[in-house]
């Protein structure tokens, strides 16, 4: 395998970076010899992470830094995020219930989708306040990247 | 945000000519939708063949602009890829809009669901 077993991003927590940063770890997951699919997965998730992040954990447009770790450990790609936003309302992380969708076209979701997407894509999600950081450790499954 | 308008069988074929509808561009996609639905034709048909990444930002966008058709008109998705299609399959939404495989099958003979 050509590409480093770890890589690590900082960047700040805007819609505009987080593109960027997105872009970056698709495309060393992809030097990894993850298949389209986990890569797809993978933009996914880490994209509901991060957009979250920017939405919630630093509101009011002054965002602060993201530290991304992606690794590779045996069968999955191994994620943690850590911010020094606000941290998660009742300090947990929320249900990941699906907003209701079989009701009238004008009552339906229109957000609330996120949390539900990034439990049903990970394994192993846990949160943790360390200090003034937020700390989200999570794994996303793959197939064995080839050689 | 480009968005490309075209009548097609009386409806209105809407191109979305961009790779993502994400976080950063949800409310650019929403106002788009609004200025070039803003016709009369009873049924829309949106092509995302285009479209390879859609999160959750872009869906709830994509539902605004649902939405904002009013009840006596339909959105109807054309040409899904699969990522934006696992997104729809995940969150139900399959199940809310009315899903062509391909732009020629939402035009084909029968498929007028409006």
């Amino acid at each position: 395998m050509a590409a480093e077993r770890m890589l690590e991003l900082r960047f700040q927590a805007r819609f505009s970076e987080i593109r960027t940063a997105l872009n970056d770890m698709r495309a060393w997951l992809q030097l990894c010899g993850f298949t389209p699919e986990i890569l797809e997965t993978s933009e996914l998730v880490l994209a509901e992470v991060l957009n979250n992040i920017a939405e919630h954990a630093f509101p009011d447009h002054r965002p602060g830094n993201v530290d991304c770790r992606l690794s590779i450990e045996q069968d999955s790609v191994h994620v943690i995020i850590e911010d020094g936003g606000r941290p998660m309302p009742g300090g947990h992380l929320p249900a990941p219930l699906l907003p209701k969708t079989d009701v009238p076209t004008q009552d339906l979701p229109e957000g609330g989708f996120g949390w539900f997407l990034i439990f049903s894509l990970t394994e192993g999600l846990s949160y943790y306040r360390r200090g003034d950081r937020n700390v989200l450790n999570f794994r996303i499954p793959a197939a064995k990247p080839h050689a | 945000m480009k968005l490309q308008a075209e009548e097609k069988a009386g409806a209105l074929l809407v191109t979305v000519q961009e790779s993502r509808i994400d976080a950063a561009c949800a409310i650019q996609f929403k106002d788009g939708m609004r200025e070039i639905t803003a016709t009369d034709h009873a049924r829309v048909v949106m092509d995302l063949s285009r479209v390879d990444f859609l999160d959750s930002s872009g869906l709830g966008a994509v539902v605004a602009a649902m939405k904002g058709l009013g009840s006596q008109r339909k959105l109807e998705i054309a040409a899904l890829t699969p990522t934006v299609r696992k997104v729809f399959r995940l969150t139900r939404m399959d199940s809310v809009f009315v899903l062509h495989e391909t732009v020629d099958q939402a035009f084909a003979k029968g498929a007028n669901a409006a």
